[in-house]
């Protein structure tokens, strides 16, 4: 059967600036050692993870997003209808932890607290030649709401652990928001719903809904 | 999703639930172990043949290669995400997808698979999961569920939608989105209506709205291409001038070059396509053709490679297949899926070209010469320098006389600093001056001599560049300098066809307003017109200056196209049959609601077009003076007696001033000399009297009216005479005035099919609304939606209006 009923569709996008390790995260996340052997095509700008979390069927959809400079102001395309985010810094680089807060604050003031965010300070095999201090890191970090990890995408330390949390904090958010209005919430990410149609109903409408695009 | 993909849920599996209930320690062992649990998909397999070593056959041993083992110790190969086993090596198994599970405490991953493994049975194509990606595959997928019927009928309601709405092109996008919804709705209630709810309910939507719009074709194509034809225009504009672009200017490495090139013509066929379905399988096979390669690509990649695409393809409706993907579809809910990224994508692009950090990149002018360099930096005394030092230097040459051209002296002049030396493509320094928009190097170039009409390598002269990078102050000097307007390159482009191609309304202007011997409708090395390339690239200004200055609209060019063929949009193509009644025939109908066109006929329902745009430029001033109550102004150029004032228009406020009235006396005395016809109107149709009624002007109507005025005129595009303009902007007094004048027609329909009427009970005008009932508007005329007065002033819950509507109607019944 074909429909997806009872399932959570979520986005995520990751964010940070180049050469971090954003693409070298997600690559490392989905495309595990199994993995590796049977995908052909190394394609690193959208991926599909499918979770189950103790019964609840989650869809991932990972959007890698451009690095350079130059791109930089088609952010919102991107992160538009975002559940989730992650925001990549490099731990031996201080600007690109800079960057991280510049892109918290973007989100918070476009997408407000309906997004999930975890931060992720990579490289940590580099420990040697840290820059950022993990205490600011933390601190910051639980000052705007966020969750703070320390990964390694070259040695797959901590990469699964913080999409898996990630994973779980937009649920509890989705949840919450179904909880609180549930009739309403079914906006974007939201479980998905076959519409019933009987033979003498009219279906429904089109949705005027917008497809994540204003 | 558009082409849904498979998914159920593993835990009602039976398959699943069979390893789950009675072996439990392998799911904990293939958790420890980090084996794969394979389920084939439901419904494949029959309970009765889930037994142990089938289940065994079913767990696979991780390994680093893509060759492993089940735990029944069979081989199987894992690629492309599909598994080949020994025994059927030609027939692999889908995965149809991957789960990773974290469920009490363990963690292990599931391939749902689209067929058992080593059970051999007749594969049945029937049985396998379809993903519809194209039109072909829905009509299939209809037929397979027996609904071939709902074909015909699905197509009679689209034609008949499409004969009743021949106006779509003009309805603002939201209601396109709304009236293509409804039909949606309507044609999945006839698919709906004998059938009982079944599990494919996704896929039938999917399937009839496409096939829906395949019976559309290019009529919903078309309303889009309208709606979005200015954004077009723009994003044409900045694309065609970067045409040159280069691989390495957008730092692409050359090793794309290949990908890149089947990419091209994978996507080239986007307008192919009409149904979204199709266009966007068009774009994913885009990205395959991407993907294809060894090399890991990331967004940036994507997003450049993107961009160069766009830039280099012959696409004019970029924006409007944007829109129509983003906005007209009505089947899917899901906004994070595969589609979704692919239409981001698209999307992310256009943005890019549509921005700053773009026009830095476009290709950067490099040159080592000093002379060359000198222009760039805009440094003249620089280059007098150089050429004159060149000068004297020039003598010491041995030539073998002083005009001799064989090639040694050439060479030597070459390659010296002279005016007439040149860069690598052959452009003279006179045409790199153009290139680079310096009208004072121009200038001086022109005046040591440099040969106006020089060509380089591409038979490009100065003028083509000016009017292809719509440099109008160089132009502008150029054809002072008797530049050849009609010079020909090496396509047989005139710098008209380029300005045209390229979007340069300023130049095409500046043409017309400098040469007299202007060859307009010109033919290229492929038959093109200018006025092809410029319907083609949807500028719609540019058409319109074309026309009026007497382009021919029937040339074939080399594939037969003639320019109303090429047309994308309704403007375009209405601009061409109004200038070219006898087009009319050629093609579809005109469009234009039904009950309106019976009586449309041009000449009279609109005003009297300007003839070229010096009388363009009349009419808009006196427009223009009309808008600003400049009373004198205004008979001044209507050519009236000043009977009506007393203000002496021919004199200054002072014998020298030059405030902005005396200098437009000054400065128009050949405008008095031939008088505007007073049922003249501009490009969009208006007329003195539509203005005069716009802005309440009551005195100059009632002399326009006198002078023969014709008050039923309407405006091209919105169709509203002067009485409509006088409601919508609540003229009482005028509206008095041009009822009373006796041939005024009070239930004029515009464009919307809405009459005067409607407007002022619209805007809550009682008084309006009285003058007008008294004069016999009536007021159960419908509008184009269907909607009568009555219903929309109930609606808007206006009483006092209501209250006069229904007296009287109630009058009319007793009557
Ligand atoms: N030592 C170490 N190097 C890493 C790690 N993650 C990524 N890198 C390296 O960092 C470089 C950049 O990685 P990418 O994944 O391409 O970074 P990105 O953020 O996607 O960069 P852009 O796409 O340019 O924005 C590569 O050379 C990676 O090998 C890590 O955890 N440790
Ligand atoms: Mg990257």
């Amino acid at each position: 059967m074909a429909s997806n009923s009872g399932s959570y569709n979520f986005k995520v996008v990751l964010l940070g600036e180049g050469c971090v390790g954003k693409t070298s995260l997600v690559l490392r996340y989905v495309e595990d050692k199994f993995n590796t052997n049977h995908v052909s095509t190394v394609q690193a700008s959208f991926l599909n993870k499918k979770l189950n979390i103790d019964g609840k069927r989650i869809n991932l959809a990972i959007w890698d997003t451009a690095g350079q400079e130059k791109f930089h102001a088609l952010g919102p395309i991107y992160y538009r209808s975002s559940n989730g985010a992650v925001l990549v810094y490099d731990i031996t680089d201080e600007d690109s932890f800079q960057k991280v807060k510049s892109w918290v604050k973007e989100l918070r003031k476009m997408l407000g607290a309906d997004i999930c965010l975890v931060i992720a300070g990579n490289k940590t095999d580099l420990e040697k030649n840290r820059h950022v201090s993990l205490e600011d890191a933390e601190n910051y970090a639980s000052k705007v709401g966020a969750i703070h990890f320390q990964t390694s995408a070259k040695l797959n330390k901590g990469v699964e652990d913080m999409f898996l949390t990630l994973t779980q904090k937009m649920l509890e958010t989705v949840e919450e928001k179904e909880a609180q209005n549930a009739p309403l919430s079914r906006q974007n990410s939201q479980r998905r719903n076959v519409v019933v149609v009987d033979d003498d109903q009219v279906p429904p409408p089109p949705t005027r809904q917008c497809c994540g695009n204003s | 999703m558009w082409g849904l993909q498979y998914d159920e849920n593993v835990h009602d599996n039976p398959f699943f639930n069979e390893i789950i209930t009675h072996h439990g320690d392998l799911v904990v062992k293939a958790s420890q172990e980090k084996w794969v649990i394979c389920i084939p998909r439901a419904g494949v397999i029959e309970p009765s043949e889930i037994q142990v070593d089938i289940i065994l056959d079913h767990i696979l041993v991780s390994t680093a290669s893509n060759v492993c083992f089940t735990l029944s110790k069979k081989q199987v190969s894992i690629q492309n995400k599909e598994i080949t086993t020994a025994d059927h090596p030609s027939t692999p198994i889908r995965i149809l997808f991957e789960e990773t599970c974290y469920i009490e405490g363990l963690k292990y991953t599931i391939f749902c698979l689209d067929r058992p493994l080593f059970i051999s049975r007749a594969i049945c194509e029937d049985n396998r999961f379809r993903v519809l990606e194209t039109l072909h595959d829905c009509i299939d997928f209809i037929w397979s569920e027996n609904l071939s019927h709902v074909l015909i009928k699905i197509q009679k309601l689209c034609s008949s939608f499409v004969e009743q709405n021949r106006g779509l092109a003009m309805e603002n996008l939201q209601n396109q989105k709304d009236l293509i919804g409804s039909l949606f709705s309507q044609c999945l209630q006839i698919v709906l209506k004998n059938r009982t709810l079944s599990d494919d309910c996704e896929n039938i939507k999917i399937a009839v709205e496409t096939y829906m719009q395949s019976c559309l074709d290019r009529t919903l194509v078309k309303a889009v291409n309208t709606v979005t034809c200015f954004g077009d225009a723009t994003l044409n504009k900045t694309v065609r001038n970067c045409s040159d672009l280069q691989l390495r200017d957008l730092n692409i490495p050359l090793k794309f070059c290949d990908i890149v090139t089947s990419a091209r013509s994978e996507l080239s066929k986007i307008n192919n396509y009409v149904t979204i379905l199709d266009k966007v399988n068009c774009l994913k096979l885009t990205f395959n053709h991407l993907y294809s390669t060894s090399i890991c690509l990331t967004s940036d990649d994507i997003l450049q490679i993107l961009v160069f695409l766009i830039v280099k393809l012959n696409i004019s409706n970029w924006t409007s297949n944007l829109v129509y993907l983003t906005h007209f579809q009505f089947s899917s809910l899901n906004v994070s899926n595969e589609t979704n990224f692919l239409i981001t994508s698209l999307e992310a692009a256009l943005e890019f070209i549509k921005s700053d950090e773009f026009n830095k990149i476009k290709s950067s002018q490099q040159t080592e010469n000093p002379v060359f360099q000198s222009i760039i930096t805009n440094d003249l005394t620089q280059l007098q320098d150089l050429l004159k030092y060149k000068k004297s230097k020039k003598s010491d040459a041995n030539l073998c006389h002083p005009l001799c051209d064989c090639e040694r002296c050439t060479k030597s002049i070459g390659s010296s600093h002279n005016v007439t030396m040149f860069n690598e493509k052959g452009q003279s320094l006179l045409t790199y001056a153009t290139t680079v928009d310096r009208p004072e190097m121009v200038e001086f170039l022109i005046s040591i001599g440099a040969e106006v009409n020089s060509c380089d390598y591409f038979g490009k002269t100065s003028l083509h560049y000016a009017c292809a990078k719509g440099y109008q102050d160089v132009l502008l000097i150029l054809m002072n300098c008797k530049a050849d307007v009609n010079a020909k390159d090496h396509d047989g482009n005139t710098p008209l066809h380029v300005a045209c191609n390229n979007g340069h309304e300023n130049c095409v202007k500046a043409l017309f307003y400098t040469s007299k011997t202007l060859d307009i409708n010109c033919i290229n090395k492929y038959g093109d017109t200018p006025l092809h390339l410029a319907i083609k690239w949807n500028y719609v200004g540019i058409v319109r200056s074309l026309l009026e200055n007497h382009a021919v609209a029937n040339v074939p060019n080399k594939k037969s196209q003639q320019p109303l063929h090429l047309a994308q949009n309704y403007y375009t193509e209405r601009l061409l049959k109004q200038f070219n009644a006898h087009l009319d025939s050629l093609d579809e109908p005109e469009f234009t609601h039904p009950s309106a066109s019976t009586k449309s006929s041009h000449c009279k329902d609109h005003g009297i077009r300007a003839k070229g745009v010096e009388q363009l430029k009349k009419i808009d001033l006196l427009l223009k003076a009309i808008e600003n109550n400049d009373f004198p102004l205004t008979c001044f150029y209507l050519g009236f007696p000043n009977g009506s004032t007393t203000y002496d228009f021919q004199s200054k406020c002072h014998p020298l001033c030059n405030c902005e009235k005396c200098d437009d006396l000054e400065g128009s005395p050949d405008v008095v000399v031939e008088r505007i016809n007073v049922n003249t109107c501009n490009i969009d149709g208006f007329t003195p009297l539509h203005f005069a009624a716009k802005y309440g002007r009551t005195e100059l109507l009632r002399i326009l009216l006198d002078s023969q005025a014709l008050p039923n005129l309407k405006t091209y595009k919105t169709l509203q005479t002067p009485l409509h303009l006088a409601c919508i902007y609540r003229r009482l007094l005028v509206v008095k005035e041009l009822v009373k004048c006796g041939n005024c027609e009070v239930d004029t329909q515009d464009y919307k099919g809405n009459t005067p009427l409607y407007y002022a009970c619209v805007k809550n005008d009682v008084k309006i609304v009285e003058v007008l009932l008294s004069n016999g508007a009536s007021c159960d005329v419908k509008n184009y939606q269907g909607t009568s007065i009555i219903k929309e002033v109930q609606e808007k819950t206006l009483f006092g209006i209501s209250s006069l509507l229904k007296k009287e109607s109630e009058e009319n019944d007793f009557l």
